[in-house]
């Protein structure tokens, strides 16, 4: 029995650009066997992609019975923000203000919740004009990234989502990260398209046209449309899942290795509302 | 005949099962009927995953014809009916990649 906590440091930023080191502490607080003090003293900066991945892993060592404590970020802006937010409230407080109105409550779901698609909207509807197409297609968006997060990931700790509004650089942040089998062993579990050795080539595979793990069954195009739309409104989708990282843009597809496996994926989505190429359209009906 | 989405659905027009009760009736219905009536009710969908399982798959089985001759939509909002149509056109265009 250990008698001592092992100090998880978080790093200043927590954002996508350092998933590699924010994936190692999550997988080091998650082999760890005994109590975990999670240390946010240094943290000045956090987006939903750090919420959301910190969360599931926290959610996973409560799983495990850890005794789990918390040190606040030392700045008080850091520190309400994750208060209005409500990562105090899911795990450590009860008493939280109501959150800004830039940002989309951090949320656990075990099921989909049309009331939080709602409520993306409302903040989509208070904080920035957008047109009714993009209002629409941040629906859409939700609901497929949801979706997906339940129907593949044996999740057992159901979905952390959160979503966040830049006005300065007038982008969209959202991102839901699941603790299951990851998207690797999701495919070779279906036997439907070999055998993946590399969590990067199984990533890659999972946003094709038509490829679902669901057996006997159609599937396969909600992540396409979420990439497409993505990609067109000059914004970017990043999968993290296993020990691989892989961007999607316009005109590339970036791959990055991470030290440690995430035990789940995460998905975020940069959306630049009102950037979106109007596509020739499709008339059949 | 008319399915109302509402009716079979209520609020529940998210998921590839929520979906699955209308294309159940379809093709229970496919058949019998001379053209089947999807009535939206205005709601708004929003989900390619209910879009494609409710009609979408559909276009794996038959030709956009009669698809168009069979299914007739009602109260359905411009946004849904666009999502709709991509949705059909990948599923025509994966029917007849399969099909080559």
């Amino acid at each position: 029995m250990f008698s001592y906590a092992k100090i998880i440091k978080m790093p200043a930023s927590l954002t996508i650009t350092w998933s590699n080191q924010i994936t190692q502490l999550c997988h080091d607080a998650i082999g760890f066997e005994g109590p975990i003090t999670f240390d946010f003293s240094s943290v000045n900066f956090i987006e939903p992609f750090g919420l959301v991945s910190i969360s599931t892993t926290l959610e996973k060592c409560c799983l495990q019975k850890k005794k789990v404590q918390y040190v606040p970020p030392q700045k008080e802006k850091v520190k309400a923000y994750l208060s209005k937010i409500g990562f105090d409230k899911i795990f450590f407080l009860d008493d939280k203000p109501k959150h800004a109105s830039t940002s989309l409550e951090l949320k656990r779901l075990t099921a989909l919740n049309p009331v939080y698609t709602d409520s993306l909207m409302d903040l989509m509807d208070t904080s920035i004009k957008i047109s009714e197409e993009d209002k629409f297609q941040m629906r859409l968006h939700i609901n497929e990234l949801l979706t997906n997060g339940f129907d593949h990931s044996h999740s057992k700790t159901g979905c952390y989502v959160c979503a966040q509004w830049y006005p300065h650089k007038q982008d969209i942040r959202m991102c839901v990260a699941d603790g299951g089998i990851g998207i690797l062993d999701s495919l070779n579990r279906s036997g439907k398209y070999g055998k993946f050795t590399r969590h990067d080539d199984a990533i890659k595979k999972a946003v094709e046209e038509g490829v679902t793990t669901r057996v006997h069954k159609k599937g396969g195009i909600g992540l396409t449309f979420v990439r497409k739309y993505t990609i067109r409104t000059g914004g970017l989708l990043t999968i993290i899942s296993g020990d691989a990282k892989v961007n999607f843009y316009r005109n590339k597809i970036e791959i990055k290795k991470h030290s440690a496996h995430f035990g789940g994926t995460i998905v975020s989505i940069r959306i630049r509302p009102g950037k979106d190429v109007i596509e020739p359209r499709k008339e059949i009906f | 005949m008319t399915i109302k989405i509402k009716d079979v659905c209520g609020k529940n027009t998210v998921t590839r099962d929520d979906g699955k009760k209308i294309n159940d009736i379809i093709m229970r219905q496919w058949n019998a009927q001379h053209s089947i009536e999807i009535d939206f009710g205005n709601i708004v969908i929003a989900s390619v995953s209910f879009m494609d399982e409710a009609i979408g798959i559909l276009g794996l089985k038959f030709s956009k014809d009669e698809i168009v001759q069979k299914i007739k939509l009602k109260n359905i909002t411009d946004l849904d009916k666009k999502l709709l149509n991509d949705v059909l056109f990948l599923r025509l265009k994966h029917h007849k990649k399969r099909a080559a």
